[in-house]
C-alpha cells in the first residue's frame, strides 16, 4: 500500500460511520496484527470526535446550553460529517456550523439557533482579531471636525445581521440565573454588534439606524458621508449618543 | 534549561508572578491570530523567556505535500516572535483536504522518509530555521515498517540537517504499546543532534486483555518516564527540557516545581561527570 492509500484509508476509517468497519477493512492490512488491531484504531476515532467536540464548545457555548449536553455531542458529530475540517489550525472549525444548523431540521424547534451559532463565530473572530489604538479626540473637536474626520470600524468588529433576537439570547447566557423572558423568539429583524473593547468582547443590540450608520465604516469613510448613508436607508433615523459611545469604546478607530 | 507550555488557563498568573523557569512554549497554531489578550500575553512575557514554538498541525508525513497556508502563517508567526526553537511532530494529520487535527502515525519506510526530508527541508528553507522534529505516541503500528523511529529519525537529521525533539514519554508509551525498547531507541540516537527533550504524563486505558498508555498530556509525569529522562539527560546533558501538560491542568506552582524536577536531574548529572 502506497503513503498516499494508507494515509486515505486510515482519514476514511477515522470518520466513517455506518459503514466504519469496511472502512476498516481497507486499512487493516497495513497494520501491525493483535487481536486489539481494531480496538487500538478506536483510540484514534475517540480521539479525533473529543477534540471536535472541544472546539465546538470552545466556540460556541451558548448553543451548547441551549441544546443540551447531548444533542450537542450529536450535532458536532453530524456537522464535522457535513463539513469536514480542512485546517490543521483548529481554530477553523465551526466557521460553517451557522450554515449547517439552517439546513438541519432536528434543529428546527429552535429557530434562532443558526443567529445565536453566527454571533458566537462573530464572538470567536473578534477575541483572535487585530489590536487598534483608540481614537484620542482632542476636547476642542467641533462637529464639523467629527464629521469630516475618517473613521473605520476597530478590526474585530463584526456587524451581524438576523431574523431572530440572537443579541439578547447570547447576553442572557453571560449571567445566571439564564432566563429568556422578556426576549421576543418570533422572527423579525435583529442587528447586533460584537467587537473587542481592549480585551473584552462586547455584544451589544443596534438599531436598524445604527446599523445602517455603521456598515458603511467597514470601508473607511467620514462620519459626514455614513450619516448620508444611513439617512438615505432609514429616514426617520434618530442620532443619538451613539457616535461618541462608538469612539470612547473603541468601535470606531482612525483609518489607517 | 527548563521550560513550561503556556497555556491559556496561567495566563494571568504568569502575568502577575512570570513562573522561574528559562523558557516558555507555545502551540504555534494558538498564535495564528493577529491581536488580543493572548498576543498581549505572549509579547509581554516575550521579553523575559526564550520561546519554544511547537507546531501541532502542519503533517510534515501528508502524503499530499505540506499546506501552503498554513507553512505561510507558520512562517509569519516565527517571523514575529524570534523563537529559540521550533519544532513539529513526525506524524500527519491531514489528506485528501481533510484534516483530522491529531498526532498520526505512518510505516517508517524508506518512501516516508524520501517524502519527510523533503518537507523539513522545506520548511527549513522557508523559516530560515532549523527546525526539531518529535517522536510521536502511537497506538497502532504498521506491517510495513522497515526502520524504528529512532532509526527514521536519525536518518531524517542526517539527511536534511534538522535535529530531534526527544519526547521521553512518548519513547515509554510506545514502550508499553508496541514493546519498542525505549534505551534501545535512546540508544540509536546518540550521536543525533537533540535540541529539547519533553517530558509528560501519560494516561492508561483499557483495551480487551491489554492495557494501553494515551497520551493524554493530563497527569503527572510517572517513575518510569523519569527514569528515561535520567538516561537522556545522561546521553545529552545540558539539553532543555519543557514539561507538557494539557489537560487537567494543575495550578501554576505545581506546574513550575514539576519541571523544576527535571532541572535538578540535569544539573546533578552534570556536576557528577565534572
Amino acid at each position: 500500500m502506497t503513503l498516499q492509500a494508507l494515509e486515505a484509508n486510515f482519514g476514511a476509517s477515522l470518520t466513517a460511520r455506518r459503514n466504519w468497519r469496511a472502512a476498516f477493512a481497507a486499512l487493516q492490512p497495513a497494520l501491525a496484527g493483535g487481536v486489539n488491531c481494531q480496538a487500538r484504531f478506536e483510540v484514534y476515532r475517540d480521539n479525533v470526535r473529543a477534540v471536535w467536540r472541544s472546539a465546538m464548545d470552545n466556540v460556541f457555548p451558548v448553543v451548547h446550553q441551549l441544546v443540551g449536553d447531548d444533542f450537542f455531542s450529536g450535532l458536532c458529530h453530524e456537522y464535522a460529517a457535513a463539513h469536514p475540517s480542512a485546517s490543521g489550525d483548529l481554530n477553523q472549525f465551526g466557521a460553517h456550523f451557522p450554515e449547517f444548523l439552517r439546513g438541519f431540521s432536528p434543529a428546527q424547534e429552535l429557530p434562532y439557533l443558526p443567529d445565536v451559532a453566527t454571533l458566537e463565530w462573530a464572538v470567536q473572530r473578534a477575541y483572535y482579531a487585530a489590536d487598534a489604538a483608540p481614537v484620542r479626540l482632542v476636547a476642542a473637536s467641533g462637529v464639523t471636525t467629527l464629521a469630516m474626520m475618517l473613521f473605520r470600524l476597530h478590526p474585530s468588529a463584526c456587524l451581524v445581521v438576523g431574523d431572530y433576537a440572537a443579541a439578547p439570547i447570547w447576553l442572557a447566557h453571560q449571567r445566571l440565573p439564564i432566563s429568556l423572558n422578556g426576549i421576543d423568539l418570533t422572527a423579525g429583524q435583529h442587528h447586533a454588534l460584537v467587537w473587542r473593547h481592549g480585551f473584552k468582547t462586547r455584544v451589544v443590540v443596534l438599531t436598524a439606524g445604527s446599523f445602517a450608520l455603521l456598515q458603511p465604516l467597514g470601508a473607511a469613510q467620514t462620519i459626514g458621508e455614513s450619516l448620508a448613508t444611513a439617512l438615505a436607508a432609514v429616514p426617520n433615523f434618530v442620532l443619538a449618543d451613539e457616535i461618541s459611545e462608538w469612539l470612547a469604546d473603541g468601535v470606531l478607530v482612525a483609518a489607517a | 534549561m527548563i521550560g513550561i507550555g503556556l497555556r491559556h488557563a496561567h495566563f494571568a498568573d504568569a502575568l502577575i508572578a512570570p513562573p522561574a523557569v528559562d523558557f516558555l512554549e507555545i502551540h504555534a497554531e494558538n498564535f495564528f491570530s493577529d491581536g488580543g489578550y493572548d498576543w498581549h500575553v505572549l509579547d509581554s512575557l516575550r521579553r523575559d523567556y526564550a520561546l519554544s514554538c511547537h507546531g501541532v498541525g502542519l503533517s510534515l508525513a501528508s502524503a499530499d505535500g505540506l499546506c501552503a497556508t498554513h507553512l505561510d502563517q507558520l512562517a509569519r508567526l516565527v517571523a514575529r516572535i524570534e523563537p529559540r526553537w521550533v519544532s513539529e511532530h513526525l506524524c500527519w494529520g491531514s489528506i485528501g483536504g481533510h484534516a483530522y487535527n491529531d498526532l498520526l502515525p505512518f510505516p517508517f519506510t524508506e518512501e516516508a522518509l524520501a517524502l519527510v526530508v523533503r518537507h523539513v527541508d522545506q520548511v527549513q528553507t522557508r523559516l530560515r530555521h532549523t527546525i526539531l522534529v518529535e517522536n510521536v505516541s502511537r497506538y497502532v503500528s504498521f506491517t510495513d515498517s522497515s526502520m524504528s523511529e529512532a532509526v527514521f529519525l536519525r536518518e531524517l537529521c542526517r539527511r536534511s540537517g534538522c535535529a530531534v525533539l526527544l519526547d521521553v514519554n512518548n519513547l515509554y508509551v510506545n514502550q508499553v504499546n508496541h514493546g519498542v525498547d525505549a534505551l534501545t531507541e535512546l540508544a540509536a540516537l546518540a550521536n543525533v543532534p537533540v535540541g529539547e527533550i519533553h517530558i509528560a504524563g501519560y494516561t492508561e486505558r483499557t483495551i480487551g486483555d491489554e492495557t494501553l498508555l494515551i497520551d493524554t498530556h493530563a497527569a503527572p509525569v510517572s517513575a518510569p518516564v523519569w527514569e528515561l529522562y535520567r538516561a537522556a539527560a545522561r546521553l545529552f546533558p545540558g539539553t532543555p527540557a519543557l514539561l507538557e501538560w494539557d489537560n487537567q491542568l494543575p495550578s501554576l506552582d505545581v506546574l513550575v516545581a514539576e519541571a523544576a524536577k527535571a532541572g535538578r536531574i540535569d544539573c546533578a548529572l552534570t556536576a557528577h561527570k565534572i
